[in-house]
């Protein structure tokens, strides 16, 4: 062999053999964080973290640490683990009450610059994320994230994950909104409506069925379940409509000098179970039925559009539909002037696509 | 002054594609928005039309330069200033070239360091890097234009990766469109113009291109730089329409955490995958231009150029490891952009007409005898 193919060889060599230099992580030896609560208690702030115990049992085990910094948080935490934590799995992040309150800047400032944490899930609670995951303990390790994945696909919650928050936090003309986690009086874990936040701090809760109408307005996914109640031909019931797709459109107006949100929403609707006295085969009836719902939706939906006028809130991002046609927007006039003064109209079209396979 | 190179060393004017595109695309490509939209905002597309339309003007320029009596950088040099100040001119390009290369070796370095492997040592990364930089540029020119097709073709597939980031997107990002000044637009225009640098390191390694004619290699050459900008143009447009303006100043890597978004159910966190496969496309601006430098130090003393690139290649190494904090990569990154700026947009023209002046007044000399 001449020398030059023994320089090459040597370089092979070399290169697999520092290839080892590299710092290395054993899945039995790392504790890979799941679910992680943050909340504040006196003056401190507070995690919780769900991790899966493979090394001593089947069961997710559950630590808590205080710190009064984010960085020293987390290696109070390791403090208390036999194995280093690994935040790269975590799927799904819990804001407890106070901490939303106080705000949650210093917590997702730190998130975001962290490279390992993926495109998670967001969520508050409106106790400690600590009691929230003592009641997971006896559920699979994902048993939460699994729950929000599901309400967010079919069940009329808005999508909230950190591409959101990161678009909600950073952009201007548009404020953020977490679903939000209870824990019922049997202990059971649901998913109950929505924390609305002014910058970085809570500022209204909303309940379960505006979540869904907020849903309607901003995402693009609007699976989810109406009930309204509906008086028609002398009678009176409560009825459910599953809506399939839709569309939402959000324009700006100017009208005798004041500034008009026009929502629109085309909404494709499945009637799955109806009173008798409702025949949805008649024009008639299918006509008086769409234009109760239609009415139900606009008004239901202009109230909230108040409520969130009169907290000073914009989950809709209207600030920003308003910046795409202004060029001189500034986020501080706009809602210190023009938002409080705002008229809202929504007009809503149902089309019913279908009444099920049986009669 | 005009230089030879033996047919069997020359590749055919079609890799000139390559050359060009792969030696622009390096590490800029995965942090370049938060600079872009500093002053012309969501109306920065446009100032990326501005960059494509003077790099082509520039590269016009290149091959007026390269036509006929000097056919690389060198024997411009020569040609304008004589022997002594032609060859401190190639040493200052040189200096830049070198300076190119290392800065994208310790970009890369740094990204690496921070996405993925947080405690491993710059010299660490530096070895490896080194002894394959060594490997390629040291088989010459050919295989180094193999590296750089290569370098091409396989990341291709990553564009694909568009189609996660395109689920989300939001058109709303865009407007109010055409609402910043001339002024704003140049001043993106000009960070934009960083991307596009490494073309012009065609003025060392043209005549390595076998081709009949001049014509037919500036196609090719033009269609490469066309090539950058439609890539940057898609890469542009999918992350001003994914993230908002002002998340775009928030986050230093936009690129990697566009990839974030990709998930398989086999594999959680592709940016990891993604800024390994990037390895391929940072090898080729870093070995043409370690290339080019080795090629500048033979033309102009004739020393063998092994002994030129091991020099070069411990310096670069030697400097990386230096380079520790993150303020001073930044203030390498700036420096070698500025450089570059300048010697491309400014001293290449001024070069031009240095060129224009002396072979007139040559000729003006040559009809009096």
């Amino acid at each position: 062999m001449t020398n030059n193919t023994f320089f090459k060889m040597g370089i092979v060599v070399l290169t697999l053999i520092l290839t080892g230099c590299v710092p290395h992580n054993i899945i039995n030896e790392v504790s890979l964080m799941h679910n992680l609560g943050y909340d504040k208690e006196d003056e401190m702030l507070k995690a919780s973290v769900v991790y899966p115990n493979y090394a001593e049992s089947d069961n997710p085990a559950l630590i808590t640490a205080a710190a009064k910094n984010p960085s020293s948080l987390q290696e109070e935490l390791s403090h208390k683990s036999q194995f280093p934590f690994e935040i790269g799995q975590v799927r799904l992040m819990i804001f407890g009450d106070q901490l939303s309150r106080e705000g949650l800047a210093p917590i997702l400032d730190t998130i975001c610059k962290d490279p390992k944490i993926g495109i998670i899930r967001i969520v508050i609670t409106d106790g400690t994320p600590e009691l929230l995951l003592s009641k997971t303990m006896k559920e699979s390790p994902l048993f939460l994230m699994d729950l929000i994945e599901k309400s967010i696909e079919n069940e009329g919650i808005p999508e909230s994950d950190l591409h959101v928050m990161y678009d909600q936090f950073f952009g201007t003309g548009i404020d953020m909104s977490f679903p939000n986690l209870t824990v019922d009086s049997k202990d059971r874990i649901k998913v109950e409506g929505m924390g609305i936040f002014k910058d970085d701090k809570l500022a209204l809760r909303i309940s379960e069925e505006e979540t869904f109408l907020l849903k309607l307005m901003t995402d693009t996914n609007k699976r989810g379940v109406y009930s309204f109640n509906l008086d028609m031909n002398g009678h009176k019931a409560n009825i459910g409509v599953r809506t399939i797709n839709g569309k939402h459109k959000i324009r700006i107006t100017r009208e005798n000098l004041r500034d008009q949100v026009n929502v629109s929403l085309n909404l494709d609707v499945e009637l799955d179970a109806l009173p008798e006295w409702i025949n949805p085969e008649k024009e008639k009836d299918l006509k008086l039925f769409k234009n109760s719902l239609q009415k139900s939706i606009s008004n239901e939906a202009e109230s909230l559009l108040k409520k969130f006028q009169t907290n000073g809130v914009d989950p809709l991002g209207i600030g920003r539909r308003y910046k795409a046609n202004h060029r001189n927007y500034s986020e501080l006039s706009f809602y210190d002037r023009i938002y409080p003064s705002m008229t809202c109209d929504v007009t809503t079209k149902i089309t019913v696509r279908q009444t099920g396979v049986g009669k | 002054m005009n230089v030879k190179v033996e047919k069997q060393f020359q590749i055919s004017a079609f890799f000139t594609f390559f050359l060009v595109h792969s030696s622009q695309t390096g590490i800029g490509i995965l942090n370049f928005q938060s600079q872009v939209i500093k002053d012309a905002e969501q109306d920065a597309w446009i100032s990326l039309i501005i960059t494509w339309v003077t790099t082509q003007i520039i590269l016009y320029m290149i091959f007026k330069l390269l036509g006929g009596e000097t056919n690389d950088l060198v024997a411009v040099h020569q040609y304008c200033f004589g022997k002594a100040l032609g060859s401190i001119m190639s040493i200052m390009a040189l200096v830049y070239f070198w300076l190119a290369s290392l800065t994208v070796l310790r970009a890369y370095i740094e990204v690496i360091q921070i996405w993925v492997y947080p405690t491993i040592k710059t010299w660490q990364l530096c070895f490896i890097f080194g002894l394959t930089f060594y490997y390629i540029i040291s088989s010459g020119f050919r295989s180094l234009t193999g590296f750089s097709f290569w370098g091409v073709i396989l990341p291709s597939f990553l564009f694909f990766l568009i189609y996660f980031p395109l689920k989300h997107t939001n058109y709303i990002y865009l407007l109010p469109a055409f609402s910043h000044s001339l002024k704003e637009l140049f001043l993106s225009s000009k960070e934009y113009a960083l991307l596009f640098l490494g073309f012009e390191w065609i003025l060392m390694y043209y005549p390595f291109i076998r081709s009949s004619n001049n014509k037919d290699i500036s196609k090719w050459a033009y269609l490469g730089n066309t090539y950058t900008f439609i890539v940057y143009l898609v890469i542009t447009l999918i992350s001003f329409l994914y993230f908002n303006q002002d998340v775009l100043k928030h986050l230093p890597w936009p690129t990697l955490m566009m990839v974030k978004i990709v998930q398989f159910s086999f594999l959680e966190r592709f940016e990891y995958v993604f800024i390994f496969i990037w390895l391929l496309v940072i090898i080729s601006p870093i070995c043409i231009s370690l290339w080019a430098c080795t090629r500048i130090v033979k033309r102009t003393f004739s020393i063998p150029p092994k002994a030129t690139l091991l020099f070069l290649l411990i310096a670069e190494m030697i400097a990386s490891v230096y380079l520790q904090e993150f303020k001073s990569i930044d203030y390498l990154v700036q420096f070698t952009s500025n450089a570059g700026i300048g010697f491309v947009y400014v001293y290449l023209p001024l070069l031009l007409i240095i060129k224009w002046i002396k072979s007139h007044f040559m000729k003006n000399k040559l009809n009096k005898i």
